[in-house]
């Protein structure tokens, strides 16, 4: 458990960080940077695209700070709020840098299935015949396989365009996936 | 309340699983019981379990920015914000 004294200090600072104190938004940002940090590189050996990250969970953090709900519980928020911001990272460079799958796959092991499948997935969908093969989706999967995979956008900007939550997403997108090999057998 | 986990046996699976950050991070007492029993269901999830508790809580080999990469970062995250509020 984080020490209570920590904990103290943390709900203190965010009390005045909300009403518009920005050093105690500094002094968050050094209680708790070290602690993303050493979190964050147990998930990529990438050090910049791990600070780039930080730096974005913590822009994050301000400007939701008159929404003292969403950050009652700073610690675990800012833990989450990163990893999330990772991994949405991971899910674009394997489509974006072929060149580094290599090591991308050696540090997320456990994750190679689905990321194989997910790159095979992507290289069929560059070549020609998939244009026909996407006929046989809905509407709703065409978009969010083409926003995916073709648009290279995030999760997060396709739950926005389609206005629709990640799970929602998710299957959609599974699904049309099934329904893609299939047609493609 | 909770979902169903598999047997976790890797320290990643518990670093990306979001009730367990809550869990460690937040001192939820409500959440105690799920996970000490959690742990006591599947015995082999334990290092993998207490590895990711000291990552958490900082309490590994800890691997860290140095001061100035850390006051750099700092001055960017600034930077940042200025341009996104004016």
């Amino acid at each position: 458990m984080v020490p209570s004294k920590l904990k103290i200090r943390t709900q203190q600072l965010v009390a005045q960080f909300c009403s518009g104190d920005d050093q105690a938004y500094a002094e968050l940002y050094d209680m708790y940077v070290q602690m993303l940090y050493n979190y964050g590189v147990k998930m990529t050996c990438d050090q910049e695209l791990l600070k780039d990250c930080i730096h974005d969970v913590f822009v994050k953090v301000y400007m939701k700070r008159n929404d003292k709900n969403a950050i009652n519980n700073l610690c675990s928020y800012l833990l989450i709020s990163l990893k999330n911001r990772l991994l949405d990272e991971f899910r674009r460079q394997t489509f974006t840098t072929p060149n580094e799958v290599e090591e991308y796959e050696y540090r997320r092991a456990s994750e190679d299935v689905e990321k194989d499948y997910l790159c095979r997935e992507h290289d069929l969908l560059q070549s020609e015949q998939v244009a026909h093969l996407m006929q046989n989706l809905t509407r709703r999967q065409r978009q969010a396989i083409t926003l995916y995979y073709l648009e290279e956008r995030k999760y997060d900007e396709i739950c926005k365009i389609m206005q629709m939550n990640y799970h929602s997403v998710r299957n959609l997108m599974h699904r049309g996936m099934l329904k893609l090999r299939e047609a493609a057998m | 309340m909770h979902v169903k986990r598999e047997i976790y046996t890797k320290v990643e699976q518990f670093l990306r699983d979001d009730e367990f950050i809550r869990y460690v991070m937040d001192c939820s007492p409500d959440n105690e019981s799920y996970w000490v029993s959690y742990l006591s269901a599947a015995p082999k999830v334990r290092s993998a379990y207490l590895k990711a508790y000291d990552i958490l809580m900082h309490l590994d080999d800890c691997e860290l920015l140095t001061p100035e990469q850390a006051e750099e970062l700092k001055k960017r995250i600034f930077n940042t914000l200025r341009s996104k509020v004016n």
